[in-house]
């Protein structure tokens, strides 16, 4: 939850910031309202462009001492050991706290340097020049003082995102999943009932007896963070086939409905988890889509004469079923096995429609679904 | 890791029973489910239908198959004995025409149901033209039947037509593979061309069937009289049909006895030649063939023409014969005629004048040197007993005492040097006139007032017949036999038959037109010849024996011409 208002936060401060003005301080002024020029990170690393009317000023990180954009973007100006030099360049600060994190973003260079109010200062290579560490490595020496954020460390990329993220939950020094991308497999079971489209169907077709269908699947699935957030896209792609068989007298005819479905459905959803670190529970809503790729659903009408059984008629209604959307909702638990590992199981439940409109029968599905990332 | 992994092996084990789930069924019930799933490959040369059992039910399936239908009728294709019954599918080659619209569609029998699949609908591009493989026999007769083999047969038994010389055959059976078919009547013999159709297709057999005809090899006689036996020798008389006749010059002959390789037959009577030798050709016709003898076959002249009596009066006369020589008591004017067949002359044997009554019927029998009237009746059809006795020598009339029994007509015959004599009530009576001694004896089974009543000996038995039946007096026994009965009957307009001995067996000229002879062999009557006077039906006749002749004279008559009239009959 605090994620979420951290969001609703983020998104109210940038209109807030948007409405703020840009500025440029030297070691002696400070000039506030004044119109900068963003000409991207490698530019701004090297200078602060000032709009002077028609007149255009560039200012060196020796000139300059710190600068800031109006939608909060704030470079300060630091002299850092670059391969052939050391040289002064503006570092863009992503996280100011307890431990602050800067980014540099050179011609051929981007790198990240963690540092406090006056003491410490250092670079955060992605690896070390002697390829025995990397960013994680060092991370881990600067929070020893933090132990809740072991996992966190264990996940986070060299990104600017995840690692203001993560110096950010240093700072707080809390313990909460940190989001990452998961891709893993599924297995289910379904039970899956057909019932006529609208009222537009056959008569014969709407007297039969419809009864669920219960079926095991197996898919994949990935799961992706929306901007670090408890929110993620989710989507699946399973397998499933179903069949169906009934047989009834209508009007006199013996009436057979058999059907063969092969399906491949694709879910595609937005999951809430909530940000709890053993189990999290979790909701999820969306459309879904079918391609009912091998599929054979024939409806035979016989008639009885004395000793004789003929077949009237066969209707293959096969072809307007190849194609389904529809929508699906659920919700379950997840269960983290490890830092990376989780598994979840879920109830959901899934209307499949035919979206011609002419199109003879739907399909409603309860599924309970199990699924574990790599 | 361990979960990891546990989950790995689930998903996998999972994907397994997944993959392998096998398609839900239509439900069992108490009979088979089936659809006809297409119709493909219509070409000229056919289609291929394909059907499918969807569940085999709880009844076992004794017959499936496809049925085609063209719109008049059903075409049944069974494919039990050639498929399997899950997936099954047949080329059709035959029965499809080229632009006839069509249905098809599978079919499956239990021993309580008819299962019939959903229709399908198509148009025909054709379908092969049948090809005859072999037939069997090769040769044959009418009616034979033939069993043809053949390929791309119609479904349909009444499409399969097969035709002999383009003369359409009655088709006994067929099916898929075969027809059998009876060779159709016809006069043709020799190489036949065979033909088969089936709807509008047609072929030919490039093998002839050979027709075999009768063929008479050989003939007991190349001449010979009207009622002698004859026999016909060959091969295949009986072999083409029922109907079975031999006749000469168109005259049909009566059939004794026939076999495949021998008949035999009675010469017919020529009716309107009889007087003449006839030479003709001799057919033998059996069903619709025919076939003649290379040679011919003379019938020669049973009757000669003679001197006609002298007299042509209405009086029913009698004859007899002494001496080589005929008589007659011509009651008109009581003398006795004589006919002399070495001058062919009639005339008065004696001036003396019968001295009795004019009366009719009784007997004249002669015995020895004397001829005995015996018994009749007078004018007023009362019945006389008395016995006159004319000696030939002295040529004298005698009266004798009267007979103790009636004797309105009758016939005499002598067995073992006894004179019998059985009158019209069937009274036998063993008589001797000269000593007039009457011995009455048993009765026998017939009488025959008014009618006929004759006796003749053959093979040294005594017959006697009478309309109706022929009897053999066993004298040991004083009993009668029956014998072959007859077809002899008095017809309105006709005189009554009568008969005579000759040549050891018995005669009798029915109807005064037709002579039967009886052949005592076979115990019946045989038509011999017929009498060459005019309207002899009509004519009152009598006859004496000289030798082995009959003369035969028409002694009076209605009709013109048609008496005074003599004839002699010789074998």
């Amino acid at each position: 939850m605090r994620t979420t208002f951290i969001l609703l936060f983020i998104c109210l401060v940038s209109i807030e910031i948007h409405g703020q003005s840009d500025y440029f301080k030297t070691d002696s002024t400070s000039s506030i309202g004044v119109k900068l020029v963003d000409n991207g990170e490698a530019s701004n690393s090297r200078f602060c462009t000032v709009k002077n009317g028609e007149k255009t000023d560039v200012f060196s990180p020796y000139q300059v001492k710190e600068y800031g954009f109006g939608d909060g973007r704030v470079y300060v100006s630091r002299k850092i050991q670059l391969p052939d030099s050391a040289q002064c360049v503006f570092l863009e600060i992503l996280v100011k706290g307890k431990k602050t994190l800067y980014y540099y973003r050179g011609k051929q260079l981007k790198t990240f340097f963690v540092g406090n109010d006056s003491t410490l200062f250092v670079e955060l290579p992605k690896n070390n020049a002697a390829k025995t560490g990397n960013y994680r490595d060092q991370l881990r020496q600067l929070t020893t003082d933090c132990p809740k954020t072991v996992d966190a460390l264990k996940l986070v990329n060299y990104r600017k995102r995840q690692l203001a993220e993560f110096i950010n939950r240093y700072n707080d020094c809390e313990r909460k999943p940190f989001p990452y991308l998961k891709v893993g497999l599924t297995a289910g079971y379904n039970l899956m009932k057909l019932s006529p489209t609208n009222n537009r169907l056959e008569a014969t077709l709407n007297k039969m007896d419809y009864t669920n269908s219960g079926v095991f699947t197996v898919g994949l699935f990935v799961d992706q963070p929306i901007l670090l957030s408890d929110f993620s896209l989710h989507a699946e792609l399973y397998y499933a086939k179903y069949g169906y068989s009934y047989n009834k007298m209508i009007d006199s005819k013996d009436v057979d409905f058999v059907a063969n479905i092969s399906s491949l459905k694709i879910p595609f959803m937005i999951r809430y988890s909530y940000p709890s670190n053993r189990i999290r529970p979790f909701i999820n809503a969306g459309a879904i889509a079918a391609n009912n790729f091998k599929n054979k659903i024939l409806l035979y009408n016989a008639t009885i004469t004395g000793n004789t059984i003929e077949t009237t008629s066969m209707q293959d209604i096969s072809p307007s079923q190849k194609y389904q959307v529809g929508y699906t909702f659920g919700g379950g638990i997840e269960y983290n096995l490890n830092y990376r590992n989780h598994l979840f199981i879920e109830l959901r439940y899934s209307k499949l429609l035919n979206p011609t409109g002419t199109e003879q029968l739907d399909s409603s599905e309860y599924h309970i679904i199990t699924g574990i990332n790599f | 890791m361990k979960p990891f992994k546990t989950f790995i092996v689930f998903i996998v084990a999972l994907t397994g029973i997944t993959g392998c789930t096998k398609d839900a069924l239509m439900q069992s019930k108490g009979y088979p489910s089936i659809i006809t799933v297409s119709v493909s490959d219509i070409d000229s040369l056919g289609a291929t239908f394909e059907g499918s059992l969807l569940n085999h039910g709880e009844a076992e399936i004794i017959d499936f198959g496809f049925i085609l239908n063209d719109g008049k009728m059903d075409y049944q294709f069974s494919i039990q004995k050639t498929s399997t019954l899950k997936e099954f599918k047949m080329r059709i080659e035959t029965d499809l025409e080229n632009g006839i619209s069509y249905s098809c569609r599978t079919y499956a029998k239990t021993s309580k149901n008819l299962v019939l699949g959903n229709k399908l609908n198509f148009v025909g591009k054709g379908s092969l033209f049948p090809i005859i493989e072999n037939f069997s026999p090769k040769a044959g007769f009418d009616g034979t039947q033939v069993t043809l083999k053949a390929k791309y047969l119609s479904h349909d038994p009444l499409k399969n037509t097969v035709f002999v010389n383009n003369v359409k055959a009655l088709v006994v059976s067929s099916n898929i593979d075969s027809i059998t078919f009876m060779v159709p009547s016809s006069s043709f013999v020799g190489n036949a061309t065979i033909s088969l159709n089936t709807g509008s297709h047609g072929t030919v057999s490039p093998t002839k069937f050979n027709i075999q005809g009768p063929v008479i090899e050989s003939i007991s006689a190349t001449s010979g009289h009207s009622g002698d036996m004859f026999t016909l020798n060959g091969t295949n008389f009986l072999q083409n049909g029922n109907k079975m006749e031999v006749n000469f010059g168109g005259y049909t002959a009566g059939i004794v006895s026939q076999s495949n390789t021998q008949i035999i037959v009675i010469v017919p009577v020529l009716y309107n030649i009889l007087i003449s030798d006839q030479t003709l050709n001799i057919n033998l016709i059996n069903g619709s063939k025919n076939t003649t003898f290379k040679s011919p076959y003379t019938v020669l002249k049973s009757w000669q023409y003679k001197t006609p009596t002298p007299f042509n009066w209405t009086w029913k006369y009698q004859a007899v014969t002494y001496n080589n020589r005929g008589y007659i008591l011509e009651m008109n004017t009581n003398l006795l005629y004589q006919y002399d067949p070495s001058s062919d002359q009639w005339n008065t044997y004696a001036t003396t004048l019968f001295p009795g009554e004019r009366n009719e019927g009784g007997l004249f029998i002669v015995s020895g040197d004397n001829l005995y009237k015996v018994g009749g009746y007078n004018y007023l059809s009362k019945l006389v007993y008395d016995v006159w006795v004319f000696n030939f020598i002295s040529k004298t009339w005698t009266k004798k005492n009267n007979i103790p029994f009636n004797l309105y007509n009758g016939f005499s015959f002598q067995m073992n040097n006894q004179l019998y004599v059985v009158n019209d009530e069937g009274q036998l009576w063993k008589c001797n006139f000269e000593n007039e001694q009457y011995t009455r004896m048993n009765d026998a089974p017939f009488n025959f007032k008014y009618s006929l009543g004759s006796t003749f000996t053959a093979n040294n038995k005594t017959f006697a017949v009478v309309y109706g039946s022929t009897w053999q007096y066993d004298d040991l026994n004083d009993t009668w036999i029956a014998k072959a009965p007859n077809l002899f009957s008095k017809e309105q307009y006709s005189v009554d038959a009568f008969g005579f001995a000759l040549n050891g067996t018995g005669y009798v000229l029915n109807r005064g037109t037709f002579l039967y002879k009886y052949d005592p062999i076979n115990d019946r009557w045989v038509l011999t010849s017929n009498y060459p006077g005019l309207r002899s039906d009509n004519s009152y006749k009598i006859a004496f024996i000289i030798g082995s002749r009959a003369y035969v004279a028409a002694t009076s008559g209605n009709y013109g011409g048609n008496s005074p009239l003599m004839y002699v009959y010789q074998e």
